[in-house]
């Protein structure tokens, strides 16, 4: 991308509309601090890469949160804006980006609004960008080492590498913290620490444990310690049956009390898998209703269409019941129900989802209430144990189950089926258009019923859990029984419960599996980064190195390269030398070298590596250095002049004059800020090739007294070059031109150059536009069309002698 | 010389990976360069481990003992 014009309106310094134009192979812009002459910097950053560096380099952001891009005295309706124009591929693109609000913004290629400027195909990343920038000079170097490795990273394009592994640890992070996680993780843990405090099943503890998890492995080791406890090979598939036989064995022994027999539920794992599915399927109605609700089509209306032609008996119309309905009617409603196709497949789906939902939720209902315990015969288990004193406590606990604990339950079973009915009500009445389809709101429903159905679930087990710990009370305190009895029939009622528990087995193992894989990614791409930023840093630095000399040529102080840090760190360290002692040259540079170096890093990567941009611009590059380092920094640019537009701000006048004494004054576009006033920067042209001077004068000519004696003054200008291009194609060195005075150029044309009469006639003519003063008139006597006719006039006598410019 | 771009960087890790998921979800969020994606792939895989177990309870008889 080559520059051609920058347009700017209402952004930073600029509040009035300003056109610049830059076609030019060569452009020094001179302007005092605070001139805006940054402004033009900043609105080809935030043009092309999205921000201003200033912002990006602040440590106080906080102080950007306002309207930092929009000129504060901007108050024009239309939105500020900053338009290129450039050459790209050696096509003329027109780009261009309002500001909307604070910070919004549009984005237009050729007039075409686009979602971003990736349709021009040139990188647009940072580390990219062709600017260097007055803070970004020194910011690599004056900076800790770990920024300096971002900086790096970005400098090499491999930040990608940070991001990533900044949102790998995020992820990590969120699949810890998921409930789905967190739940089954405590209920393992609850299961294996019962394990090891009783002692029992240290194979499946063990296997339970291993990293990684499988599922497997425990799963042999409880079959294996289950053939130990029963005597024979026993598949988890038929150990309920033969658990519970083992069961009723030990019971048979037991003198046992009245009532014992009564206080049985429904064994298994609570229906969470059904739960589960159940919520799926309410979500994926939601999102249904939600892709519905963005066509267009009232869906009754194409229902009334489908049932209508469904209907139609040949040419007779259901509602009349006349012979209304033509072939081509018939035909053209066929045609209108089948662009409507997608809708009433829609709407089928849709239907057939909420019968799917109304089936679950009815058997979701009675699985939850199977696993409550029979009421009267609960009741009356109690009866039975309490008038015994050894049994009486666990009679009034079986009490407490029956008069609380049932119905504490109950009652959230029954508030999660008055939520499934309100919403298979809510989406009965969307699917006839009766209601307004929320998403937010039934979202939300959604999050309320899952939570409701997981304290269902809660509860429902808190009962399961204390009638089987009444049991084991009962058991533990009957007479006839053993120890060993005692302790088997406890273990084999938890073998039982951890049977159906195995799938938060399942599930923690999953999930550790998973945060592990992340942890081990997050280390391997710490690592490649590592090793591609070493590999990298060395082909780097000795391109740094390059330009360093360049800048320093002889100097004793020189840098050496940029190196990781030792150790595991994502630190990057800098090198240099001082007559061959290693120094470190953040802490010894001069002011001078620091800046060096800060322009040695730009150069490699943001001109040598940089095919996509065919302009360098720096913006006010010789902080603190002296005239030597000047010398070699234009030395340098020079070398890139063939292949790339240059561009140098600067408000030193000094630096100014060397860089045109070694470009050379006829090769230079030149621009001067001048701090105008709440309209914007005051920009004059000072010098450029005729075109450009004409041009300039062109769009000036129409404008105010003030614009139009400017105008006369870049005309005046284009007449001088255009002498000076007409003496040199009669073999005059063209720097000794420059530097006789604008009067000298024309004698000299007409004496020793054979500048013909006629169109000297021409020149003076122009001239009195151009420089009134000089010609006796008053300046504001010249109008507009006296000012135009002097551009035609001085374009074509251009035309006449072959002058380029 | 060209600096490489995101993608290729991206590609050059994955191909590094000795582990197949690991790769997959390299390569995952290199096509968009948004996490979200790695993240509904790893779930996707956590949900189908988790219903194999479930399927296996199934056959197993497991549910309703």
């Amino acid at each position: 991308m080559r520059l051609k014009t920058i347009k700017i309106r209402g952004f930073r310094g600029f509040n009035r509309e300003q056109t610049i134009p830059l076609d030019h192979d060569v452009i020094l812009i001179y302007g005092l601090n605070g001139s805006g002459k940054s402004s033009v910097v900043e609105a080809l950053e935030w043009l092309f890469f999205g921000d201003i560096s200033r912002r990006a380099r602040s440590s106080c952001r906080s102080e950007y949160m306002s309207n930092y891009l929009r000129n504060v005295h901007y108050d024009e309706p239309e939105n500020p804006f900053v338009e290129v124009t450039g050459m790209l591929n050696g096509a003329e693109r027109v780009i261009k980006k309002d500001l909307i609000g604070v910070a919004g913004h549009h984005c237009y290629v050729g007039g075409d609004l686009v979602d971003d400027f990736s349709c021009l195909g040139i990188s647009l990343e940072n580390h990219s960008k062709p600017i260097l920038s007055q803070g970004e000079i020194r910011g690599f170097v004056d900076t800790e080492q770990k920024d300096r490795w971002e900086e790096v990273s970005k400098i090499l394009g491999l930040e990608i590498f940070s991001v990533f592994r900044t949102e790998l640890q995020e992820l990590r992070t969120k699949l810890q913290n998921r409930d789905e996680y967190q739940r089954a993780l405590k209920q393992k843990n609850a299961a294996v620490v019962h394990l090891q405090n009783k002692k029992w099943l240290p194979t499946v503890v063990e296997a339970a444990s291993q990293t990684p998890y499988s599922h497997g492995s425990v799963v042999t080791a409880l079959e294996t310690e289950l053939a130990t406890i029963v005597g024979k090979k026993v598949e988890l598939g038929e150990a309920g049956a033969v658990l519970e036989h083992l069961r009723d064995e030990i019971l048979r022994r037991v003198q046992e009390p009245k009532g014992l027999n009564l206080l049985e539920v429904q064994t298994g794992d609570l229906p969470e898998v059904e739960a589960e599915e159940l919520l799926t399927s309410i979500r994926g109605a939601i999102e249904q209703f939600g892709q519905l609700s963005e066509q267009s089509v009232e869906q009754d209306y194409v229902k009334f269409l489908h049932l209508g032609l469904r209907l139609l008996k040949g040419r007779t119309c259901p509602f009349c019941e006349k012979e209304t309905i033509s072939e081509e009617k018939e035909m053209e409603l066929r045609e209108r129900l089948e662009t409507h196709q997608p809708t009433l497949e829609s709407i089928e789906r849709l239907e057939k989802q909420i019968t799917i939902v109304k089936e679950k939720s009815q058997a979701l209902s009675e699985a939850l209430d199977k696993h409550l315990p029979d009421l009267p015969k609960f009741s009356l288990a109690a009866e039975q144990l309490q008038p015994d004193a050894l049994w009486h406590s666990d009679g009034v606990a079986v009490q407490r189950v029956v008069e609380q604990r049932v119905p504490a339950a109950q009652e959230t079973i029954r508030e999660v089926a008055l939520m499934l009915d309100g919403l298979q009500q809510v989406f009965t009445k969307l699917l006839h258009a009766q209601t307004e389809f929320d998403q937010q709101d039934l979202n939300g429903k959604a999050n309320i019923l899952e939570q409701k159905l997981r304290a269902a679930m809660t509860v429902i087990q808190a009962v399961k859990s204390e009638i089987e710990r009444i049991r084991n009370s009962i058991v533990g305190k009957a007479k006839g029984l053993s120890e060993d009895d005692k302790n088997k029939f406890e273990l084999v009622g938890f073998i039982s419960d951890l049977i159906g528990q195995l799938r938060y087995f399942k599930v923690v193992g999953a999930y550790q599996d998973k945060i592990g894989l992340l942890t081990q990614l997050i280390s391997a791409a710490d690592r490649f980064e590592k090793q591609r930023t070493g590999e990298l840093l060395g082909t780097l630095s000795s391109k740094i190195r390059e330009y360093y000399e360049k800048l320093n040529p002889g100097e004793q102080i020189q840098f050496k390269e940029i190196v990781p840090s030792p150790g595991i760190s994502r630190q990057v360290r800098l090198k240099a030398e001082s007559y061959g002692q290693e120094i470190n040259p953040v802490t010894c540079f001069s002011e001078a070298h620091m800046n060096s170096l800060g322009i040695s890093l730009y150069f490699p990567q943001r001109v040598d590596y940089n095919p996509d941009w065919d302009f360098i611009l720096l913006d006010d590059p010789i902080q603190s250095m002296d005239d030597d380092h000047s010398n070699m920094l234009i030395d340098i640019l020079q070398e890139h002049q063939g292949n790339k537009q240059i561009i140098g701000l600067s408000h030193s006048r000094h630096f100014c004059e060397i860089f045109e004494a070694r470009f050379g004054r006829e090769n230079i576009l030149r621009y001067e800020f001048t701090q105008g006033d709440e309209t914007g920067p005051r920009i004059s042209l000072q010098d450029g090739p005729i075109r450009v001077l004409l041009e300039r004068a062109q769009e000036l000519a129409h404008g105010s007294f003030e614009e139009r004696k400017t105008a006369g003054g870049h005309l005046r200008k284009a007449i001088e070059r255009f002498f000076v291009e007409y003496l040199a194609t009669k073999g005059q060195d063209k720097i000794s031109l420059f530097k006789l005075p604008h009067k000298k150029l024309g004698e000299r044309a007409r004496s020793s150059a054979g500048f013909p009469d006629s169109d000297w006639r021409d020149i003076d003519a122009i001239l009195t536009y151009a420089n009134p003063a000089a010609h006796g008139q008053d300046p504001k006597d010249i109008k507009p069309g006296d000012l135009n006719w002097g551009i035609r006039k001085l374009e074509e006598l251009t035309k006449n002698y072959h002058i380029s410019g | 010389m060209k600096r490489p771009t995101k993608r290729e960087m991206l590609s050059d890790l994955a191909n590094s990976l000795d582990n197949a998921l690991a790769r997959e979800l390299v390569q995952k969020y290199g096509e968009r360069f948004n996490i979200s994606d790695v993240e509904k792939l790893l779930l996707a895989k956590i949900r189908k481990e988790i219903s194999d177990e479930a399927q296996d309870n199934q056959d197993q008889g497991l549910s309703g003992l």
